[in-house]
């Protein structure tokens, strides 16, 4: 039997502490709430600097402080003395208990010591950073599974925060308090595959790109095929998710898969984000949570954005293939996690003969505060620009036979011409409120402008104007563009405990989204160098609304079962110019003037639901079902069509399970997907085409310990068998697809595994004079890629190593990718080319690859003051 | 646990399943004709020389082997090779790559094809002297015993950029594993049967057939229209 405080332990650690992959608070919690948190005095030990304690406190059932333990200490190098000083301070604190379904109890959470100077108190001489802080410290709570290895003050969200475990307002007299026991923007998990990955585990390897941290999570493989200016491929489970068309991605309230994309439906560029500033991601694989909307085929991401270690940081790299990167992060102390300022700028000339040289800027910037009425509000500002040279596809044979190189690009103007640029500027406002009673208000305004331009030569010469036939052969430098301007919006009112019966509780949620947009889209044919125009295929202006609205239900009973979910209908407008379709060619009289509008409009709706029950204090099973949606590509839209959506439905078996103390958490899955109307890459238009249903079926475990402190580690081992259901889809040069029942959907891995590892300790010295080292690992194992017509991608594995020193405000780190330095493909590709490589070139459909890099180390050298 | 081990087993088994429409390949060989001798109304033709140039080859899924239907051939000979016209013996010229399905049409060239990336048809190595086909012979006219001896280069064109030289459609030949070999079968004769050798011995004892005259149309139509080669696959 466990003791009760261990309990309230382990559940407030999930409630506020947000790691892990279970949620196990079935039963009602309210955290503790500070009544008398006056602020310490600056202590004449201090150096006059603002110094931040953190110690982990064991409240008894009374509210009063039964233990108290020092955890960490910024600025690492402050004086020892106040560490006692924290712990006098912690001593002295009086707090209404937790309670557990009413009753107080046992509790332990993480509070952080503010030690702020006043003037008076800054010796002569010192330099205060704060000189002008406030004379009111603050002081927050908090709870987190890895607290022992944080270095600083956090404050993560609560994976199952209890409504009632929100803002709390101080009490007593003995002067202003800031309390925050903040509740979680991410709700509760809603399938055995709902992971909720924290900034620990997300930095134990090296990760170049932010999308490249979504290789921390179960099943998800993400390749950059395209270069630095074009969004990352994404693989999850058996889906090959291309730019984003079947993964919703978030950062923060701000959604990134832009719908209609010319370079592929829901692009999803994530090339803005500071890999530094993540500090948590949610991904949910399947479509189980009423919340989930346009792209939620395989699932969703959402990225949280903070910094934990507050203050200034400055980091500077160098690398393989003259690769220079700089990172500056300005974390005010006094602001909270999610308040900072970044800056990354990055240049290389990448791998290969000089074919991927990039340049890259972005600066994200985030501001949290508090305003009256107990409203909290955060402001979010991104500009993000990148350029950078494609070396584009090779053929297999050409490589085979060593035409070309593994790295090359082909020798033709057209193919050295590849290059793609994205620019992005996003503002966001979230507002919300947790109110005392429970209830939660989240409102979010958001306006997105991005730019796309692409120049890509996958076929060689196959092309031939449409508006002039005669002219061919003059190269398929394909050139995109797609400028997007879009708004959104959305909020969600989640309802304080609704009482039923005795034991049976409820929480309700509605909530709704809505994006508006428009997207001038052009695709022409170009002529290197001077970008003569040879042809046109897209003109087109799409004006589109996405209207999404939900219903949640979230149903307790008897303290073990959870029942959750709803149904979400969304509507969307599409009014399409499309200036160059029904286009005359040249020899043709023309004998009417070229374009087509047409408006469109479609609904889509489905449910969602999960169960759970707390079958063992450790051991949950989970039922997911889910019906999700993906807008169509307007432009493919005829005049008054029902805009038809494409439709997945998802169920799901699993269980989560999380040793005492949540040392140990893992999750297993069976799951099974069907998709009404699939998409895959056709190098040809650079563009994406229908295939046909689809259906996947698989296994996902995931596993994450912490067997002590320093050592930390996730296993994620995903099997996907995905299958075509139905005869592809016919088309003028194979008019009757060959078909075989349960035939293999091509070019997604069947099986991905991960291993991501990561020691910290303490190497010499001691208090703040210590030397701190860690290392990190990531291992990836991409197993064999069926390929069409019965061909096979060969698996490959990829190691990468992370290394770290740090004493007190310098750290030195080196990253190698790729360590073992293996020949692999980013990816496989099969269509028909044209390169003049030999006599008569081949022009059936063929093996195509994209090389993998090499192996890349990355030196840094950063300060953090 | 047993149940779920089997039935997980036989679930991976169920996995390894193929992607479809799988690779085929079979060799190409060119067939001759024996028959040197042919009777074109008062003249009795016999070539001795009969070297025809050949490939590349496309073979189509669609009904029509134009560029726009079949931008991706379902299979193809890419290459050109010199052949001998008048051999029967069975002549390798390669191997034919492709995917499972119905061929409904081909495309092909006498080594001379326009290729996307030139600006005029080119001749490729399987081009004998750099023609189409290299065709000697002679011709004795039964009433008089008068013998002609001609020599002829022909050239066939494609007409438009990156379209087969000679096209043809109505096939329905399935492309499988179990395919095991191509033959192309030439008969060089059928086509001199299309000169008007009163005219091209108007000349005199001797006649080189130029470009343009009425014998050289004369051969381009029997090779791309009137006598084009068979296409006969064996299982």
């Amino acid at each position: 039997m466990r003791r009760p405080w261990l309990s309230a332990s382990f559940a407030l650690g999930l409630a506020l502490g947000g790691f892990g992959v279970v949620e196990r608070a079935l039963a009602d919690l309210v955290g503790p709430v500070c009544k008398n948190g006056a602020p310490p005095d600056y202590p004449a030990e201090g150096d006059g600097r603002p110094v931040v304690i953190k110690v982990e406190l064991v409240l008894g059932a009374d509210g009063r402080v039964e233990n108290v333990t020092v955890l960490s200490r910024l600025p690492e190098d402050a004086p020892n003395a106040l560490d006692a000083r924290a712990i006098e301070h912690a001593k002295t604190l009086v707090f209404e208990p937790a309670y557990k379904d009413g009753v107080a109890i046992k509790s332990k959470i993480v509070y952080a010591v503010r030690f702020k100077p006043t003037l008076a108190s800054v010796p002569s001489g010192s330099v205060s950073a704060s000189a002008s802080a406030s004379a009111k410290p603050s002081a927050s709570a908090s709870s987190s599974l890895w607290a022992g290895a944080k270095p600083s003050a956090s404050a993560p969200k609560a994976a199952s925060a209890p409504p009632s475990a929100s803002a709390a307002a101080p009490v007593g007299s003995a002067g202003p308090v800031d309390l925050k026991v903040e509740g979680d923007k991410l709700p509760a998990p809603r399938s055995a595959s709902d992971y909720r990955i924290d900034e620990d585990l997300l930095h134990v390897a090296p990760h170049a790109t932010g999308a490249d941290m979504l290789a921390a999570a179960p099943g998800i493989y993400v390749g950059h095929v395209e270069g630095d200016a074009v969004a990352s491929t994404i693989f999850l489970r058996g889906f090959d998710a291309q730019h984003g068309q079947d993964i919703e991605l978030k950062v923060g309230s701000v959604p990134i898969n832009v719908p209609s994309h010319l370079h592929g439906q829901g692009y999803a560029d994530l090339g803005f984000l500071i890999p530094e500033v993540v500090q948590r991601l949610r991904v949910i694989e399947g479509v189980y949570d009423p919340r989930q909307g346009d792209f939620a085929v395989a699932g969703s991401a959402h990225f949280e954005l903070g910094v934990r270690e507050r203050g200034y940081h400055v980091k500077t790299s160098l690398g393989s293939f003259r690769t220079k990167r700089f990172v500056g992060i300005w974390a005010p102390r006094d602001e909270s996690d999610d308040t900072f300022g970044a800056v990354a700028v990055r240049t290389t000339d990448g791998f290969g003969p000089g074919n991927r040289g990039g340049i890259s800027g972005s600066g994200l910037a985030q501001y949290g505060f508090e305003l009256p009425a107990g409203y909290r509000l955060l402001v979010f500002a991104s500009a993000y620009g990148a350029r950078s040279g494609l070396a584009g596809a090779l053929r297999r044979d050409d490589y085979d036979a060593g035409r070309v190189g593994f790295f090359d690009s082909y020798p033709y103007p057209t193919a050295q011409a590849q290059s793609a640029f994205a620019s992005r500027v996003s503002l966001g406002l979230e507002i919300d409120k947790t109110t005392e009673t429970g209830a939660h208000l989240e409102t979010t305004l958001w306006v997105t402008l991005t730019d796309f331009r692409l120049r890509a030569n996958y076929t060689g010469f196959t092309q031939r104007a449409v508006i002039d036939p005669t002219r061919v052969g003059l190269g398929d430098l394909v050139e995109q563009g797609n400028a997007d301007t879009a708004v959104g919006a959305s909020a969600r009112f989640r309802t304080s405990k609704i009482q039923l019966t005795k034991d049976l509780v409820a929480h309700v949620e509605p909530g709704f989204s809505l994006r508006a947009a428009t997207s001038e889209q052009q695709q022409n044919l170009l002529m290197p160098p001077d970008n003569q125009t040879w042809d046109r295929r897209i003109d087109a202006t799409i004006r589109s609304t996405d209207l999404g609205a939900y219903l949640d239900l979230d149903l307790r009973a008897f303290r073990k079962l959870k029942v959750a979910g709803g149904v979400r209908a969304d509507v969307l407008f599409y009014d399409v110019d499309d200036r160059l379709s029904n286009s005359d060619p040249s020899f043709r009289r023309v004998s009417y003037v070229p374009g087509y509008r047409r408006t469109a409009l479609g609904v889509a709706a489905g449910p969602r639901a999960s169960i759970e029950y707390a079958l063992l204090p450790w051991l949950t099973p989970v039922l997911s079902y889910g019906v999700g949606y993906r807008s169509p590509q307007a432009r493919l839209l005829a005049e008054g069509e029902r805009a038809p959506y494409t439709t997945v439905t998802s169920y799901e078996a699993g269980v989560r399970f999380a040793s005492e103390g949540e040392r140990l958490v893992a999750s297993l899955a069976a799951y099974r997907t069907k998709l009404s109307d699939d998409l895959a890459f056709d190098p040809g238009e650079n563009t994406l085409a229908r295939i046909g249903p689809t259906s996947r079926q698989g296994l996902a475990a995931y596993v994450v310990a912490r067997p002590w402190d320093f050592l930390l580690g996730s296993v994620s081992v995903t099997y996907v068998h995905a299958t075509l259901d139905a005869p592809p889809v016919a088309t003028a040069d194979n008019p009757n697809p060959a078909y075989k029942e349960g035939q293999r959907l091509p070019f997604v891995p069947t099986l991905v595994a991960r291993v991501d590892l990561g020691v910290r300790g303490t190497l010499a010295g001691h208090g703040h004079e210590r030397l701190v080292g860690r290392a990190g690992t990531g291992f990836s194992v991409i197993g064999e890629r069926p390929l069409p017509h019965g061909q096979v991608a060969d698996p490959f594995a990829l190691l990468d190593l992370s290394f770290g020193l740090r004493f007190r405000e310098l750290e030195l780190g080196m990253d190698v990718s790729n360590v073992l330095d293996r020949r692999w493909t980013d990816t496989e590709l099969h269509y028909s080319s044209s390169w003049p490589t030999r006599e008569i070139p081949s022009t059936i459909p063929a093996r195509h690859f994209v090389a993998g890099a090499p192996r890349t180390v990355t030196f840094s050298l950063a300060v953090h003051l | 646990m047993r149940a779920f081990a089997l039935g997980f087993s036989a679930w991976v088994l169920v996995a390894c399943g193929d992607t479809g429409q799988p690779l085929v390949s079979h060799p190409v060989f060119a067939v001759g004709t024996a028959t040197r001798t042919t009777k074109v109304g008062d003249w009795d033709v016999t070539l001795s020389v009969a070297r025809v140039g050949f490939g590349p080859v496309n073979f189509c899924a669609s009904r029509a082997a134009s560029p726009e239907l079949c931008s991706e051939p379902l299979a193809e000979w890419a290459a050109t090779a010199t052949i001998d016209g008048l051999s029967e013996t069975p002549q390798l010229l390669g191997t034919v790559n492709g995917f499972a399905g119905t061929v409904q049409s081909l495309g092909f060239a006498y080594a001379i094809p326009w290729l996307t990336t030139e600006d005029a048809p080119r001749p490729k190595s399987g081009a004998p002297g750099g023609h189409s086909a290299h065709l000697e012979g002679s011709a004795r006219r039964s009433k008089d015993g008068f013998v002609l001896a001609f020599v002829a280069d022909v050239d066939v064109r494609p007409v438009v950029r990156a379209q087969p030289a000679v096209s043809l459609s109505g096939l329905s030949q399935i492309l499988a594993a179990d395919t095991q070999r191509l033959d192309v079968r030439f008969d060089p004769s059928a086509w001199a049967r299309q000169i008007d050798f009163d005219a091209l011995a108007a000349g005199g004892p001797t006649a080189t057939v130029v470009a343009k005259s009425q014998a050289w149309d004369a051969l381009v139509v029997g090779m791309t229209a009137l006598a084009p080669p068979t296409f006969v696959w064996t299982k």
